[in-house]
């Protein structure tokens, strides 16, 4: 027995350095990957809730986490600090700092962009992390006796193409490190905000959404920079997802980040309603905007690459699906002709 | 319990359990047909189901259904996580979806996937309970061939149904 017990552990430990290295070379791999090259968001959406109780009202919780400053510390992995074109203060959609997820803990590492989404002063803040994974993590506020209770919930996808070997261990991994972070961070809230550690025992709970996406692929006679300009009309936008939309405020152009557009349909209109918030704008090659279309959570974004004299463009629309109850019958009948309609509309504006 | 009320009871929980149980959770030759008489333009049907007990009676559907000049593919999902693209997998490639009467299958979040992907697709659906009608289905039949469709989805793909369609019970607010 003993003669087996030293190679037997020296074994175990090789695996286990081996299992390190690959995992930390598998980790840098994702993070460097170039998602343009695939645009298929996994259809599960896994989910991490977490709540516990401050001794503080909601308005100074809210204060405080709204410092850039301090919400980057809900992110433990990057301690570079604040970028020169990061937010001061998440104040309103768009408003955004860099950050690179995981920050190498746990082996992950994934740069990118955090942007706000959005916002209800004291009450809810929404943000979403876009890079080759993606996040969206809201927290909520609300009053409770001797102070608030504050609940985070994030959700995050992989890209459909990560869910392939060898990248599916981080699924899971990135699974018990999500719900460790938000554990973590709501533990160390009072440390932080300089408020009595609470007492009350926090809660935490998993979940998972499924997440519906369609696809449309064309090409366009017109340039990337031409077809660029045509998109980021913020009619375009608008038309394209809801055609009997009236606009109801937004910039005249959805190209950076700040950009935001609102829009309505008539009262008597099966037409969607909704919100758009650009997250990412690489002029010319990609808009990805954050979309809420009455009250489905989800986005679109647009890629361009020159094809010959003209370009193609790759569009891709997703969404969060009600996980419980039905979608009322006009809600259902507009995303089911959402992606004819949109494609429809995408020829006639990029011909 | 007294030996009356056990005389009545015992029959009537049977009769309970027969009744639910002869709901069909897999395409019979009747309804088979009584799909193809309302929808005479369906060609291929898909047949997911998940049970790995069910893959003769399934494949037996798919022999019955050629009989009536249906191509009928059993499709089975081993896992909740394969249900989002062995749908995508059928697009561009089926007229029809049938649901087997699957616990997977008929989680709410799952019908509501499949049944929005069947509406963008266009495909007809036929779904294992009424209450998916609600999801978006599109019909449903009952063990005796009585179909009950659903009013806004047949609008919503812009078909009507043919006048020999027979009895036919309309879910939702508006009729056709």
């Amino acid at each position: 027995m003993k003669k087996l017990l030293l190679p037997a552990t020296l074994l175990a430990l090789l695996s286990l350095a081996g299992s390190a290295c690959l995992n930390k070379k598998l980790a840098r791999d994702i993070g460097a990957l170039d998602v343009s090259q695939g645009l298929n968001p996994n259809a599960i959406l896994k989910g991490v809730e977490v709540s516990g109780f401050l001794a503080a009202p909601p308005e100074q919780v809210f204060a405080w986490c709204t410092k850039t400053a301090n919400f980057r510390k809900f992110f433990p992995g990057d301690r570079r600090g604040m970028r020169p074109d990061d937010s001061p203060t998440l104040a309103a959609p768009g408003d955004s700092f860099a950050l690179i997820m995981g920050g190498n803990a746990g082996g992950i590492s994934v740069p990118g962009r955090m942007v706000v989404t959005q916002i209800e002063p004291n009450r809810s803040l929404e943000v979403f992390f876009v890079g080759t994974l993606w996040v969206r993590a809201t927290f909520f506020l609300e009053p409770a006796p001797g102070g608030s209770r504050i609940t985070f919930r994030s959700m995050y996808q992989w890209p459909e193409t990560l869910q392939q070997p060898p990248y599916q261990m981080f699924d899971q991994a990135f699974d018990n490190f999500a719900a460790w972070v938000w554990k973590h961070n709501l533990t160390k809230l009072p440390q932080w905000m300089g408020l009595p550690a609470s007492r009350e025992k926090i809660e935490t709970g998993r979940f998972s959404v499924l997440c519906n996406s369609n696809r449309i692929e064309q090409f366009s006679a017109l340039p990337v920079d031409a077809a660029w300009e045509k998109l980021t009309r913020r009619d375009s936008l608008a038309l394209a997802l809801a055609p009997a939309a009236a606009l109801t405020a937004g910039d005249e152009r959805l190209d950076a980040l700040h950009k935001t557009l609102t829009f309505q349909a008539p009262a008597d209109s099966p037409s969607l309603t909704g919100t758009a918030v650009v997250v990412q704008a690489l002029p010319s090659q990609r808009l990805h905007a954050s979309l809420e279309l009455s009250g489905i959570r989800g986005g679109i974004i647009v890629l361009l690459t020159p094809h010959g004299a003209g370009s193609r463009i790759e569009t891709l629309l997703y969404y969060e699906l009600p996980s419980d109850e039905a979608m009322p019958p006009e809600l259902f009948a507009a995303f089911a002709a959402l992606p004819a309609e949109l494609e429809a509309f995408l020829a006639r504006l990029l011909p | 319990m007294t030996r009356r009320l056990k005389s009545v009871l015992l029959p009537a929980l049977l009769a309970a359990v027969l009744v639910q149980a002869a709901v069909p959770a897999r395409p019979s030759p009747a309804l088979l047909a009584r799909l193809h008489q309302l929808f005479p333009a369906v060609r291929t049907v898909a047949l997911l189901y998940t049970d790995p007990g069910s893959e003769a009676a399934a494949q037996q559907a798919q022999a019955e259904a050629a009989k009536l000049g249906l191509t009928l593919t059993p499709v089975r999902i081993a896992k909740f996580e394969a249900i989002p693209p062995t749908v995508r997998s059928l697009f561009g490639k089926i007229d029809a979806l049938w649901l087997a009467d699957d616990p997977m299958l008929v989680q709410p979040d799952a019908l509501n996937y499949t049944l929005l992907n069947a509406a963008q697709q266009r495909w007809i659906t036929v779904v294992p309970r009424e209450e998916a009608l609600r999801r978006g289905g599109l019909l449903y039949l009952e063990p005796d061939g009585a179909a009950v469709v659903n009013a806004g989805v047949l609008k919503l793909l812009k078909l009507t149904l043919p006048e020999n369609a027979g009895p036919v019970r309309f879910f939702g607010e508006t009729q056709p």
